[in-house]
């Protein structure tokens, strides 16, 4: 083989992954209109870019390679409905091969022909890809569908790899995608954008997936790492998206600011042992400067178009807490008054719970800590492990070590993260060796270093079907920032009034 | 077209033996429209919980089968092209205003002795 020809190869396989990353949906979305059938469309897509990594290497690699891969799994849709046909006619046309001499020939006008075809192809198609992502997070299926699905229709993510990313096995993760599938075709879901009238319902469920693919991905459910970026990158990828598709909508912006803003923290979450910083103890100069600016740009576009949804809001917030030149010097009064916005937006337990966070920066601890254990009786937050995380650290700051001790234990029972459960482990041996030495102390300390091996191997499983399930609570709002981990509350300070809704640089 | 099966599920049934006229206003009217918008094929509403009987291989005992909040109050089929126009048929049914709700199933197949 000549050096040309493995660049070649090499080349190929890029534009091949390149075009799969990019274009998928759009090529599938084409597809799905002619083939009428989600299941044939995807074969069908799956079988062109098969095609592609066969025939560009000699071919070469067309100027708009979703174009061809678009027209080749078109072409392929409408030969397996004719064949179809043609089996139940019982009518097998006889086709004449074409003359040796002749093919060479034919073949390069067929290509030339075939370039002309798709390019013009893809300047014509309607963009489809919005019904592509409705259909995926239609209400009508179970929400752990909508995002299997939305992974795999409008990601083209191979179903082993949802499966590797929810932690299931792949039996259990096709069975998921088959059974939407069906309810689909049984239950006639319609592959078609909403009418105006339900377009909010059906953009709020759309955008509710997005944000638990980046939360699961931002925050691993269960395992060693904290970060997965594959899904984090899916997610960015379909929020951007999103927002492109529908640019009326300014919640779409929200969360693609949101995603943006959280995501530039991401170099620096944990150490180079993998163990979670604070965010007060991050290296601010770390940060994605370039996806802070364009967030902070999308979100003054957002407050100037008109009252602020949920997700802008929590963008607005994040984007506070990146943009203080230190953790101490946030702007927390506007924090909290964020917060009271996006607590009449989003009535969430949740968000009373972060919003404790600030609290205790501004009014102290003591203020922040009758909140939480306010919320704590409220009974809706149970199992919900950030509750008692953000509860022991405020106890902690009082002094009240025995108490955080308990908290901390409480948190330790409900987290499944490994990273985030070292971190709290980690807090309450640095507690206990406060409180001094006493026998139970000890055997305690040794205890949580067993505890912290063993369950690593034991309960991976079954924490993500527990996580799964807790998943009704909506995903927390900022993906960790507000996570006492990374959020931690300092000195208090004085009780002051805080100021009308701004937001600003 | 494709047929849609929509169980209602309330506390109970207004349709007691001795329901009067004004018990049963609001699902009557209901009915009258949807039977005039064409789209319900048949509709049948049912006694309340107080009338009903379970069988089980073992046992036959006095009320609903599931012994849960609601209980399926009255069924009807309708006609629609997909799902969300069955589901936006559905969602007008007074009972979900009135702190019940309706569960909307695709047809299988059905049969009805002609009379």
């Amino acid at each position: 083989m000549t050096e040309a020809a493995l660049t070649d190869t090499a080349a190929v396989e890029a534009a091949v992954a390149d075009a799969h990353r990019r274009d998928w949906a759009w090529v599938l979305a084409a597809t799905v209109r002619v083939a009428r059938d989600l299941d044939l469309a995807e074969d069908c897509v799956q079988e062109a870019y098969a095609a592609a990594l066969r025939t560009w290497p000699s071919a070469g690699i067309p100027d708009n390679p979703a174009a061809w891969l678009t027209t080749t799994a078109r072409r392929r849709a409408i030969d397996h409905i004719r064949r179809d046909a043609t089996l139940r006619s019982r009518l097998p046309l006889l086709v004449e091969p074409a003359k040796a001499a002749d093919e060479a020939a034919a073949r390069e006008q067929r290509q030339q022909r075939e370039h002309a075809e798709a390019d013009a192809l893809r300047a014509v198609l309607p963009d489809e890809r919005l019904r592509l992502i409705f259909i995926c997070c239609h209400p009508a299926l179970a929400q752990e569908a909508q995002v299997a699905l939305t992974l795999r229709l409008a990601c083209g993510v191979p179903v082993a790899d949802i499966a590797r990313a929810f932690l299931v096995s792949e039996a259990t993760m096709a069975a998921r995608v088959t059974r939407a599938k069906r309810k689909i075709s049984t239950a006639r879901i319609p592959y078609r954008i909403p009418p105006p009238g339900e377009l909010p319902d059906r953009l709020r469920s759309a955008l509710a997936v997005i944000h638990l693919l980046f939360t699961t991905g931002h925050t691993a459910p269960a395992g060693a790492s904290l970060v997965r970026p594959d899904l984090v990158d899916r997610a960015m990828h379909l929020a951007r998206m999103l927002r492109e598709l529908m640019p009326a909508s300014a919640d779409a912006h929200g969360l693609y600011a949101l995603l943006l803003v959280t995501d530039a923290r991401r170099a620096t979450r944990v150490d180079a042992d993998g163990r979670l910083i604070r965010l007060a103890d991050q290296d601010r100069s770390r940060w994605d400067g370039g996806a802070l600016a364009e967030a902070h740009d999308v979100i003054v576009g957002c407050l100037r178009a008109g009252p602020p949804g949920r997700y802008v809001l929590q963008a607005a917030i994040a984007s506070l807490y990146a943009e203080a030149p230190a953790y101490d010097q946030t702007d927390w009064p506007q924090i909290i008054a964020l917060y009271d916005r996006l607590a009449v937006v989003w009535p969430s337990p949740i968000v009373a719970l972060n919003r404790a966070v600030p609290l205790a920066m501004v009014a102290g601890p003591e203020a922040a800590l009758a909140e939480v254990e306010r919320l704590e009786r409220d009974g809706r937050l149970a199992g919900y492990q950030y509750l008692p995380a953000i509860k022991a650290d405020l106890l902690s700051r009082l002094g009240r070590a025995d108490e955080a001790a308990d908290a901390y234990r409480q948190a330790l029972a409900l987290a499944a993260n490994e990273t985030e459960r070292a971190f709290l482990i980690g807090q309450l041996a640095g507690l206990l060796a406060e409180v001094g030495p006493s026998p139970g102390g000890q055997a305690e300390r040794a205890g949580l270093a067993r505890t912290a091996a063993r369950r690593r191997l034991v309960t991976r499983q079954r924490a993500v079907t527990r996580l799964l399930r807790r998943r009704r609570h909506p995903p927390s709002p900022s993906c960790g920032v507000f996570f006492p981990a990374e959020g931690g509350v300092s000195a208090p300070t004085a009780d002051r009034e805080w100021p009308a809704v701004r937001y600003g640089r | 077209m494709a047929q849609y099966a929509i169980l209602i599920y309330a506390h109970d049934s207004a349709h007691a033996p001795d329901a009067t006229p004004d018990d049963l206003e609001t699902c009557d009217q209901h009915s009258d429209e949807l039977a005039e918008s064409g789209s319900m094929i048949m509709a049948y509403a049912l006694t309340p919980r107080d009338m009903a009987t379970s069988v089980r291989a073992d046992a036959i005992t006095d009320g609903p089968f599931l012994d849960s909040k609601e209980v399926v109050a009255g069924f009807y089929v309708i006609e629609a092209p997909d799902l969300d126009a069955a589901l936006a048929i559905a969602r007008t049914n007074p009972v979900v205003r009135d702190g019940g709700g309706v569960e909307v199933r695709p047809v299988h197949s059905g049969w009805t002795a002609q009379q």
